[in-house]
């Protein structure tokens, strides 16, 4: 049975995200993960009764303690399902402390062919997260080599970058720019689309122009161990709808239906089939 | 400082998009080279070598004592696979030294099908820390790690002290404004494919730039994002002592002219380095940089080697580059010592009067002025405006076939 997860932005909205059909609600850990806005201390976790944590930042040498001490601190909460992770470092850390079996490679972009899932399904983790880059053909290619999650929904990360690009546009134009935990948008000239944009002190990462949705397309994928809704820059009404939806169709609803009523409410977001039709090249 | 460090040169590590590319940088001083074929690489568009030519690279570079590594470096997906397991007994057969290769399952491959061929992870793969390293030494038996180029200095220090496999770290060339392996601008806005060798550089595209509906950039004030090169020339005695196995210039794209600038350049830094314990004074030191710039035609700066920053290493303006290549006359064809003439092929505008620096392998640059020029019927000229013709140039020393000849720019020295 496909478990359905949703990244959320709070612990309430954790609770909230549970009680609309969730499986799991996926939250970032301060200091540790790339993609999400909002990142929470370990501590305000404990009471969620089903919950992932992304901690998918390449660390450097500073950090190696701060991994160490974030897993020992997950490892005593009764409520923890999985940990996202995309540094190699992290796998020997969490292996020292006996949760290897809890650890899912996300590394956004990396994980595009069944060699590369079966590779590190075989360390023994609990599962791969594939990248979202990949055809229909492809994804259907991928999911019998290795436990798959696959990013059903929401902006996708397009890129991360160590730098603080916006601070450094509004450095060299000397413009004051408050940055903490909001979202800017950026427009490529010749073109009409918006990609959200954030600053925080892991760098600057910027998101699809469009909202990844995959309701026709989740009972071909019912073979993935998971579906993976990123709630970064959906608002609270949207998510839970979102998650309603995926849930309906996961229990036999009809997609196209489940579809149509959901793009009612919510038809002038920017969504699309993302790359499942459309091959990019070399 | 740890002298005994420098009692050990570290190697130099060239690009080459050619074959032509390949034999300049190790004529001018490489260690070894990397290149890519045509297949299972990223700037695969770059490549011009098929397997002949990297089997003929990998002769030439191990009759100089050079080495050459190639980049099997794409982010596979299925289709990528096909030919790959015969492409890397191939390489292995032929005599390549090292494999540049950024995902696991390849990487495993070759450890299988091509097991005296050293691996070595890519930069796409963005090791940060000695903990990523180890793991992959512990699962793939890797040789060596490129590490990322957000490293700081400090972080350099730290990963090669503790990393069980030799570490390789950038000193020139372009950055990528993201981490490497991890951008999809270009997969978005034009269907290439980043980690398969088709980025469009997006990153050094114009944006308007919102908060909310309000857009806060103006058309004189738009958000740009594309990173200046790498020019470590002040980091290189501390990445030495650090212990980094392995000094890497970026460019497969680039010119002959830029490869034999920007290696010769570095050559003679690391050997007046060696020479002198890694105790240079600044002004020599500084010297060394406007040599190896006389090669760069974009602004540079030093990386993360001197911190994290922003706005300083961005191209915040694009007209910031100046067009070097313009200063590259051309090559010498042939000398003829008992004339003290050589033939060269032309490729920019020079005059007559103007000075000439000749770049000569395993030697100091020397500088003359033209005094005579003639074209293939013996005819006097004043200028120069063709380019690829050959003209025979009056020369007070003797220089040697292959030889590069730059505009000087006495204000330079
Ligand atoms: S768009 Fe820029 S940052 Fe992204 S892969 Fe291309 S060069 Fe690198």
């Amino acid at each position: 049975m496909t478990v359905l997860c949703s990244s959320v932005n709070s612990p309430e909205e954790a609770r909230r995200m549970l009680a609309a059909g969730a499986d799991e609600a996926v939250l970032a850990l301060r200091g540790c993960c790339f993609s999400a806005l909002t990142e929470q201390a370990p501590e305000k976790l404990k009471d969620i009764p089903a919950f992932s944590v992304l901690l998918n930042r390449l660390f450097f040498p500073s950090e190696s303690e701060k991994v160490e001490t974030t897993l020992a601190a997950l490892r005593e909460m009764p409520g923890l399902r999985f940990i996202y992770f995309s540094d190699p470092a992290v796998l020997p850390a969490a292996e020292q402390l006996g949760m290897k079996e809890k650890l899912i490679y996300r590394p956004e972009t990396l994980l595009t062919s069944r060699a590369d899932a079966r590779w590190w399904q075989n360390r023994g983790i609990h599962g791969v997260s594939v990248s979202p880059l990949l055809t229909e053909q492809e994804v259907r290619d991928i999911l019998p080599a290795a436990r798959c999650e696959l990013t059903m929904h929401g902006y996708l990360m397009m890129t991360v970058s160590r730098r603080p690009l916006l601070s450094a546009w509004a450095e060299y134009r000397h413009r004051d720019l408050a940055m903490k935990e909001k979202i800017f948008l950026l427009r490529e000239e010749k073109r009409q689309e918006h990609m959200p944009v954030f600053e925080s002190e892991a760098g600057t990462m910027i998101f699809t122009d469009f909202i990844q949705e995959s309701f026709g397309y989740a009972g071909e994928f019912a073979a993935a161990d998971r579906f993976y809704i990123d709630g970064t820059f959906l608002n609270e009404d949207l998510l839970a709808d979102t998650v309603t939806a995926y849930r309906q169709i996961m229990t036999g609803a009809d997609a196209a239906s489940v579809s149509a009523e959901y793009m009612k409410r919510w038809g002038d977001m920017p969504f699309s089939t993302g790359y499942y039709g459309q091959k990019t090249i070399r | 400082m740890d002298r005994k460090r420098f009692a050990e040169k570290p190697e130099l590590l060239a690009p080459a998009g050619d074959l032509a590319r390949a034999m300049t940088a190790v004529r001018y001083g490489a260690d070894a080279v990397y290149l890519g074929g045509p297949q299972f690489s990223l700037r695969s568009r770059a490549s011009n070598f098929t397997l002949e030519d990297i089997a003929e690279a990998c002769r030439f570079a191990h009759e100089h004592g050079s080495h050459v590594h190639v980049t099997v470096n794409m982010i596979p997906h299925e289709e990528d696979y096909d030919g790959l397991k015969e492409y890397l007994v191939r390489l292995q057969d032929i005599g390549v030294d090292a494999l540049i290769i950024a995902s696991p399952a390849v990487m495993e491959l070759a450890g299988k099908y091509a097991p005296e061929t050293e691996i070595h992870c890519s930069t796409q793969m963005s090791v940060t820390n000695a903990g990523a390293a180890r793991f992959l030494y512990d699962t793939l038996k890797i040789d060596r790690v490129v590490l990322a180029r957000e490293c700081t200095l400090d972080d350099v220090r730290r990963i090669t002290a503790d990393s069980p496999v030799a570490t390789e770290a950038f000193i020139h060339g372009g950055m990528c404004v993201s981490y490497s392996g991890r951008c999809t601008l270009s997969n978005r806005m034009t269907l290439r494919d980043a980690n398969r060798g088709g980025c469009a550089q997006s990153c050094r595209w114009f944006y308007h730039l919102y908060d909310g509906s309000a857009e806060i950039s103006t058309e004189n004030s738009l958000f740009t994002m594309g990173s200046k090169d790498l020019c470590a020339v002040h980091e290189i005695a501390a990445l030495w002592e650090a212990g980094v196995r392995s000094f890497k210039i970026e460019g497969r794209m680039k010119t002959e002219y830029y490869v034999a600038s920007i290696v010769s350049g570095y050559r003679h830094l690391l050997d007046d380095l060696y020479e002198h314990n890694g105790i240079l004074a600044s002004e020599r030191l500084e010297a060394h940089r406007r040599e190896i710039m006389k090669g760069e035609n974009r602004a540079v700066w030093n990386g993360f080697y001197g911190g994290v920053r922003g706005a300083e290493g961005l191209i915040s303006d694009l007209k910031a580059g100046n067009d070097v290549n313009h200063d590259f006359l051309g090559t010498v064809a042939d000398y003829d010592p008992a004339a003290g003439t050589m033939t060269m092929v032309t490729r920019n505008p020079f005059d007559l009067g103007e000075a000439v620096e000749v770049l000569s392998p395993g030697q100091e640059n020397r500088v003359f002025r033209i005094s005579e020029i003639k074209n293939e019927n013996g005819e006097y000229l004043e200028i120069s405006r063709q380019p690829m013709k050959e003209l025979r140039l009056k020369v007070p020393f003797a220089v040697r076939k292959d030889d590069i000849l730059r505009r000087s720019r006495e204000d330079d020295h």
